[in-house]
């Protein structure tokens, strides 16, 4: 248990005095002391309160009853609602305090706490929306790009197919970890760095390949010689004829993508190439890894982000399969 | 009529690269067409008369080798227009065109009445609901209901796919509409609709057509003039009554031939052989290793001779100016 203080004065600190009012309405005086700026009291420090309640540390003595014979052993703790008076005395006019008070637990929060004491279900609940942010964006922005860049290489050929197709070829082969992992050693871990890396990355990839193959047919259809025939431009073409035919491909396809851009930021945040700003599902099992979390038993800390990671996957699949079969009544009945 | 020829081709030429060799798809082809005529241009699967279409509105494939002749479209050679001019000048607004499985040629993820403005929009660059409206006016001409415009292609029947795509070639009004086979895949009563359409927006619009057709019975309804196409060339031209009533070309009086008669026993006439590969042509005359009347002149270059009327690619008409007798 600590308190927190902080204070503004001119001259002069302020004073203050802790009470320590029980369920029963019995009031021990804990102690007296001058504040600065900053100033934080640690109850279990405090020798004076020890010796004054027994010789053991605040923390299990002002919860029990102290003329309990089993306290120093096995302390019961007393229920009821306590309170603690913090009773102040400042000497400036414009003087200010604030007082927070922290009790640390063993375990708190329905989803447990790390070694440093923090709450475990606040990570898990801010990890969320950045893991969803992360997939989404990846999958939306290597996706579209995809999309947009295989039908203007169909639709041009040519040069342009020939160098757009032989850039994807390199792309395919160059290693994809490593590059990333480079970018975060060398350069910058922030979450925008890495998902821009890997929206490039992934840009001259496998689905520019598929969208290509679908695309040199849809170029072929009678509806677009037709467009071409009545002065559509190239661009119309492109956006207006051949794009919209693949849309019902893509649907599915980016819903799938996204779990495994999920993953991606999980595995680089566990190899320790997470933005440190941010908590994220992938930080949570790297800090459990690091405290060595499932040799102390604490396997709670690395369950649940693992948990929401897979949660994640499963559903976006489920999803993804689902959309196919609407997508493509071809699959529907057998 | 005016004097000055709406279309005019000069030597036009469209040759394709291909792995095998050079395809001579459209071959040295000269041609007139006044304002307000129609001229239905006949010939055998593969003689080139898509190609021609193609190479007048230049909608031409990757593996071009030679595109060379001149067009001259209201007295100007449209071959000298870059691409871009061409686009934004020719098409749709001189000429459009109902392409080939003109059925296919809806885009299946756009609205029927999104479709058909499109050139519209593109060409005069008015408002959707001014287009909308003009849709409507062209709908009216070819038949089909209005509110097929908010429709998609799928929901169309082959006849209305059909003429939603002549309403999208009329919308812009041109001078001159290419049909490539409008009519092929449609049974007749729909085909004979499609022919009456034709014919009543040539008499109220004033519209010239250059109708692409195997279907030479059914286009008779609509031709003022035919062409016959044999081997990427044309061999013969002529006024349509002339030509249904008296066909010169060896060619021409065979492909009549084959055209089947309600009464008479005369059996309908096929022609021996295969039409020559466009990979690989003979020379002289390319007709002469099918032909009944060849002689030994056939192996030379045949003339384009003014006779009776016609005008005609062959041999037989060198000198004589009467019809032989055979």
């Amino acid at each position: 248990m600590s308190l927190y203080f902080t204070s503004t004065f001119d001259q002069k600190k302020p004073f203050v005095g802790l009470s320590w009012i029980g369920p029963d309405g019995k009031e021990t005086r804990l102690n007296n002391f001058e504040i600065n700026n900053k100033f934080t009291y640690r109850f279990n420090q405090d020798d004076k309160v020890t010796r004054k309640l027994g010789g053991v540390v605040a923390s299990t003595s002002l919860f029990s009853n102290l003329k309990d014979p089993n306290l120093k052993t096995h302390p019961t703790p007393v229920k009821g609602t306590y309170y603690l008076k913090i009773e102040a005395v400042t000497f400036d006019p414009k003087a200010d305090l604030q007082a927070e008070m922290i009790v640390y637990g063993k375990l708190s929060g329905w989803a447990g706490t790390d070694y440093l004491r923090r709450d475990l279900g606040i990570a898990l609940l801010w990890g969320t929306p950045i893991a969803l942010m992360f997939g989404l964006l990846a999958a939306l922005g290597t996706s579209l790009t995809q999309l947009i860049i295989a039908g203007i290489g169909t639709w041009f050929g040519g040069w342009v197919d020939t160098i757009l197709q032989r850039i994807t070829e390199i792309n395919m082969v160059l290693p994809f970890l490593p590059i990333l992992i480079m970018i975060g050693t060398f350069y910058n871990r922030s979450i925008f760095t890495i998902l821009t890396a890997v929206i490039l990355l992934s840009i001259f990839g496998q689905g520019i390949k598929t969208f290509r193959a679908v695309f040199m047919q849809v170029k072929e259809s009678a509806y677009i010689e037709a467009a071409r025939s009545y002065g559509a431009s190239n661009f119309r073409i492109i956006f207006l004829y051949m794009i919209p035919r693949l849309i019902p491909m893509l649907i599915p396809q980016l819903i799938v993508l996204i779990p495994s851009y999920v993953f991606l930021e999980a595995s680089l945040a566990i190899l320790g190439l997470g933005d440190p700003t941010l908590p994220t599902w992938g930080k949570m099992i790297q800090d459990a890894e690091s405290q060595g979390a499932l040799y102390q038993g604490w396997y709670y800390w690395v369950l649940e982000p693992s948990a929401l990671l897979m949660v994640t996957g499963l559903a976006f699949s489920v999803v993804g399969y689902a959309m196919d079969r609407v997508f493509n009544p071809r699959l529907r009945g057998q | 009529m005016t004097d000055q020829p709406l279309l005019k081709l000069e030597d036009l030429v469209l040759h394709f690269k291909t792995t095998k060799g050079k395809v001579q798809a459209v071959d040295k082809v000269n041609f007139t067409l006044m304002p307000n005529e129609a001229v239905v241009v006949v010939g055998e699967s593969g003689c080139g008369k898509s190609s021609l279409a193609k190479a007048i509105l230049r909608l031409l494939p990757k593996n071009i080798e030679t595109y060379t002749g001149k067009v001259f479209l209201e007295g100007e050679d449209i071959m000298r227009l870059s691409d871009e001019d061409f686009r934004k000048t020719v098409r749709w607004n001189k000429m459009s065109m109902v392409p080939q499985a003109a059925m296919n040629s809806l885009n299946p993820v756009l609205r029927i009445g999104d479709q058909v403005t499109e050139p519209y929009i593109i060409h005069t660059g008015a408002s959707k609901a001014d287009a909308i409206k003009q849709a409507k006016k062209m709908f009216g001409y070819v038949g089909v209901p209005e509110d097929f415009l908010n429709r998609y292609a799928f929901e169309l029947s082959g006849g209305m796919r059909q003429r939603a795509a002549i309403a999208m070639a009329l919308i812009t009004l041109p001078a001159l509409i290419i049909l490539d086979e409008p009519t092929s895949a449609l049974d007749v009563l729909t085909q004979a609709n499609i022919f009456n359409v034709l014919k009543k927006l040539k008499r109220e619009l004033e519209i010239s057509f250059i109708l692409i057709t195997h279907d030479i019975a059914t286009s008779s309804e609509l031709a003022d003039k035919v062409a016959v196409m044999y081997a990427g060339q044309i061999v013969e031209v002529s006024e349509a009554t002339r030509f249904f009533t008296n066909a010169l070309h060896p060619y021409s009086r065979k492909l009549m031939d084959s055209v089947p008669r309600l009464r008479g026993d005369k059996e309908p006439d096929f022609i021996v052989g295969q039409p020559p590969s466009l990979l690989n042509l003979p020379t002289g005359c390319r007709f002469r290793e099918r032909c009944p009347s060849r002689f030994g002149t056939c192996e030379q270059e045949p003339p384009v001779v003014h006779h009776d009327g016609h005008l005609v690619k062959c041999w037989l008409y060198q000198d004589s100016k009467e019809a032989p007798h055979d």
